[in-house]
């Protein structure tokens, strides 16, 4: 028996006053798979990460998640069950330092409650000497632990970004879903991203979903790209199915 | 029966009071933003130069003096709202809305107080510029000259309104202002003079109601402004805040209501009925009655 | 052992104080000194609201009140039921209660209310307070508007500071553990609070239930230091006071908050201004302040020995 899918989106339609964002969207996702999702501005790739991560529900049809359907969970809800993501535009905890960022994202997994954090029992100071030290390993390896103690305001926009992924990271997802991580990057932040990324999929063995405009990254990492035009998914294959396929060129390019 | 009409009839002089302190706070939500609690202090302003204005051009009692003083006194309150703007909010427009907000209730206490100091806490006495007579019969139930007028004047200067907002090219900056600064300030409509307008229109609003207040319930004191600019605010959220019919009709509403109250139950109760019908609105339909719909965008 | 070695050692000092106080100063400057601990109480506890959590409330005058009234009455009315050698120790029952009490209210008024953002949030809060004001205004039995006087005089300089102790030592603990983060993350990005994990409303509404309960403490310790209340001393005024005293110390930092409590308390008493030219002082600092340093005095940070000179710039 095949396992099923991680991610079943089946016939996913979203509409906001008349105008649909999103039109009988489908698509599946095996655990462990990198797919990239392209399409023109406003073709409703954030709406489709929206509906994803319980932010908004479906006008129609229905999204799986391991199985079980997603309908009624919140944003909080999906990230418990283990679904993470970035933003468009960049959502830090700005005015706390880059190092609680992170630690942040052991909340819901803590043991401890409130009560015992004012009395400051034994197994609070453990836990929170394992979480601290796991919040400086992550920071080691994706090269922010010089910046930690700094607030996440004041880093530069590709580090922000960075620590954005970090941050996703750190609540132990089984999905990863970034929203436009090479946006404002110049050409050597975006290498680093693209190494990033395929990191944490080799590494971490987890499912990613990626909304990108450049070509480029999206192009060298991404095995499986699916195209949105106006809320319809027209097209959904290789890199190289992609370049050549000639609804992606119109929708691009406009009528030939 | 009749009682409850009388209490109807009183209940709508005081929420024509209500709309004109309440239009202030709506037009300047929605053009910034902002809870400018100062506006129940303006229209205190309102009400006290009325009282200074009277004795100081040692004017006669009657109806023409009435008409001087209105507006003169909307005069004064045009000329704080824009100065309040410029001085207080302008700079902080930028900034986070908590600042904005803890601003404003700075200005908001600065007049009470600075009102105090200046014109001393005891309670003064607006002039008889009318003598209450009972104007109207409608079978028993009487609508005096004074409750006439105020119904009359606020309607008037309603309508004026509507027609600036609505008809002119003023208003239609208004209106875009509202929507988006930027967009505005991008198709060259002066940004900084549509909002000083906004502030010079409400503060009018509201020195017309200090006015209208003194003429009905002469006692003026520097801190009578605190209560109706909250409950003139609760009307304008019940309404539907930004939007103009809104404050009219959440104005209407609650002042019927806090009427009834008093009529009906205890005055004590009177200054929580707003809180509890604010409360209820934004729990069951937190745009209120007349707002449009507004979504978070993630 | 060690923090029983601490929580004694303050205890003892707070203690010894206590008896030595009024014999050092006059009753004038004890007097200040007591009312710039319940100010610590309130500024702190509403710091974790407004400050750390981010959620601007205006009622903080009602929860207060109902703390003051609360233990207050319980003081009152079940004075006879207890040896009067128990009298500390009932007081500090009493407190409880007037704090849980406010508590319960925070709660209740949280929890539908939090929903909303910001100005909203203010006004409702406001409405909330005064509200409470209302219903206290009309009953009798603890002196409506005449006032609730004849409170026996319990609040001494130990029970006030043991309370400052206690607020500072709980929001400490909390804002440093990582689970008290949410606060801070829910002030900064509710959005991306909810990505991480974070329900935001359970956590507003946390903070509203702490903060709550420490107003009412620090009501419960006015009302046995005053020993008369009076439903005007609770006023919508009285809450921007203490907004005023958070503000200007910095949103979100606790010896920003201690800071100005201290200094807001004192000053206008020792310069013995008058009252309504205290709230001209008061009104005109809240405006220059916004426009020149919205951060307040200490900014987010706190007082640390340890603090690096680059920092300060």
């Amino acid at each position: 028996m095949k396992t099923p899918p991680l991610l079943d989106v089946h016939h996913c339609s979203i509409n906001f006053g008349g105008l649909m964002a999103l039109n009988h969207v489908s698509f599946s996702l095996d655990e462990g798979e990198l797919i990239a999702i392209i399409g023109p501005n406003g073709a409703g790739k954030t709406t489709l990460f929206n509906l994803l991560t319980g932010v908004y529900s479906p006008s129609e049809g229905s999204i799986f998640f391991k199985g079980e359907t997603i309908e009624g969970k919140t944003l909080q809800a999906m990230n418990c069950l283990g679904v993470a993501r970035t933003f468009q535009n960049i959502r830090l905890f700005s005015n706390m330092s880059v190092a609680d960022n992170v630690k942040a994202a052991w909340y819901a997994r803590l043991q401890y409650g409130l009560g015992s954090a004012v009395l400051g029992s034994k197994g609070v100071k453990e836990e929170e000497r394992i979480v601290a030290q796991q919040v400086d390993d992550l920071l080691t390896l994706f090269h922010l632990s010089d910046q930690k103690n700094e607030l996440a305001k004041n880093l530069p926009y590709g580090e922000q970004r960075r620590l954005e992924i970090v941050r996703a990271l750190a609540t132990h997802p089984k999905l990863l879903l970034l929203d436009e991580p090479a946006a404002g990057m110049n050409p050597t932040e975006k290498n680093d991203l693209i190494d990033l990324i395929r990191r944490i999929h080799r590494e971490y063995q987890l499912t990613v979903i990626l909304i990108e405009h450049d070509m480029q990254v999206v192009m060298t990492i991404a095995p499986r790209i699916l195209v949105l035009d106006y809320g319809v998914a027209i097209a959904e294959g290789s890199p190289e199915e992609i370049r050549q396929n000639q609804k992606v060129i119109e929708a691009y390019l406009g009528e030939v | 029966m009749s009682s409850f009409l009388q209490q109807l009839i009183n209940g709508v002089a005081w929420g024509s009071i209500y709309a004109l302190i309440a239009l202030g706070y709506t037009m300047v939500y929605g053009i910034i933003r902002l809870i400018n609690f100062a506006h129940g202090d303006v229209y205190m302003i309102g009400a006290m130069s009325g009282y200074f204005l009277a004795r100081w051009l040692s004017l006669q009692n009657g109806p023409a003096s009435f008409f001087i003083i209105l507006p003169l006194s909307m005069l004064v309150c045009a000329l704080l709202g824009f100065v309040i703007e410029k001085l207080a909010y302008k700079p902080v427009r930028h900034a986070p809305r908590i600042t904005a907000l803890i601003t404003a209730i700075g200005v908001s206490l600065f007049l009470e107080y600075g009102g105090q100091l200046l014109f001393g806490a005891d309670p003064k006495f607006f002039p008889t510029l009318i003598p209450t007579n009972p104007f109207i019969n409608l079978g028993g139930v009487f609508v005096s000259n004074i409750q006439f007028l105020i119904i009359i004047t606020s309607l008037v200067l309603m309508i004026i309104l509507h027609w600036i907002v609505m008809r002119t090219k003023m208003g239609l900056c208004m209106r875009a202002v509202s929507f988006s600064h930027t967009a505005s300030a991008l198709v060259g409509i002066p940004v900084d003079r549509v909002i000083s307008f906004t502030f010079i229109l409400g503060s009018a609003l509201a020195g017309a109601a200090g006015v209208l207040v003194g003429l009905s319930n002469p006692k003026v004191e520097p801190l009578m402004g605190i209560m109706p600019g909250i409950k003139a605010f609760v009307a304008a959220v019940l309404g539907g805040i930004g939007s103009i019919p809104g404050a009219l009709v959440g104005s209407l509403i609650l002042g019927i209501s806090e009427t009834m109250v008093t009529a009906y139950i205890s005055s004590t109760y009177r200054d929580a009925l707003a809180f509890i019908i604010l409360i209820l609105i934004l729990l069951f339909k937190p745009t209120g009655l007349l707002g449009g719909r507004q979504q978070t965008k993630v | 052992m060690k923090r029983v070695i601490i929580v004694a050692g303050v205890m003892s000092v707070l203690l010894i104080l206590d008896q030595f106080i009024s014999l050092i100063l006059n009753p004038y400057i004890t007097q200040i000194i007591g009312l710039i601990g319940i100010n610590i109480v309130l500024v702190v506890s509403l710091n974790l609201i407004t400050g750390f959590t981010g959620q601007f409330s205006l009622g903080h005058a009602g929860f207060m009140a109902v703390g003051a009234y609360v233990s207050a009455s319980l003081t009152v009315f079940c004075g006879d039921f207890y040896p009067s050698f128990l009298n500390p120790l009932f007081f500090l029952i009493f407190t409880l209660c007037g704090g849980s009490c406010a508590a319960f209210c925070g709660f209740l008024i949280g929890l539908p209310t939090l929903r909303l953002k910001g100005d909203y949030l203010a006004i409702v809060t406001l409405g909330f307070g005064e509200i409470i004001r209302v219903i206290i205004l009309n009953i009798q039995t603890i002196g409506g508007a005449r006032g609730f006087s004849g409170i026996p005089e319990r609040a001494s300089f130990f029970w006030i500071y043991f309370w400052v102790f206690v607020v500072l030592l709980v929001l400490f603990r909390l804002i440093g553990s990582t689970k008290g983060k949410a606060f801070l993350c829910v002030r900064d990005d509710e959005i991306a609070a909810e990505s991480i994990g974070i329900r935001p409303t359970r956590v507003k509404v946390t903070a509203f239930v702490i903060g709550s309960f420490f107003a009412g403490t620090g009501g419960a310790l006015f009302a046995h230091f005053n020993t008369y209340l009076n439903p005007s001393s609770f006023t919508f005024l009285k809450s921007v006071e203490i907004v005023t005293m958070v503000v200007l110390g910095g949103l979100g930092s606790l010896s920003g908050s201690v800071l100005s409590a201290l200094l807001l308390t004192a000053l206008p008493e020792l310069l013995r201004i008058a009252s309504d030219f205290r709230m001209v002082l008061y009104s005109l600092l809240l405006i220059v302040v916004m426009i020149k340093r919205p951060q307040g005095i200490m900014g987010m940070r706190e007082i640390n020995f340890k603090f690096k000179m680059q920092k300060l710039r």
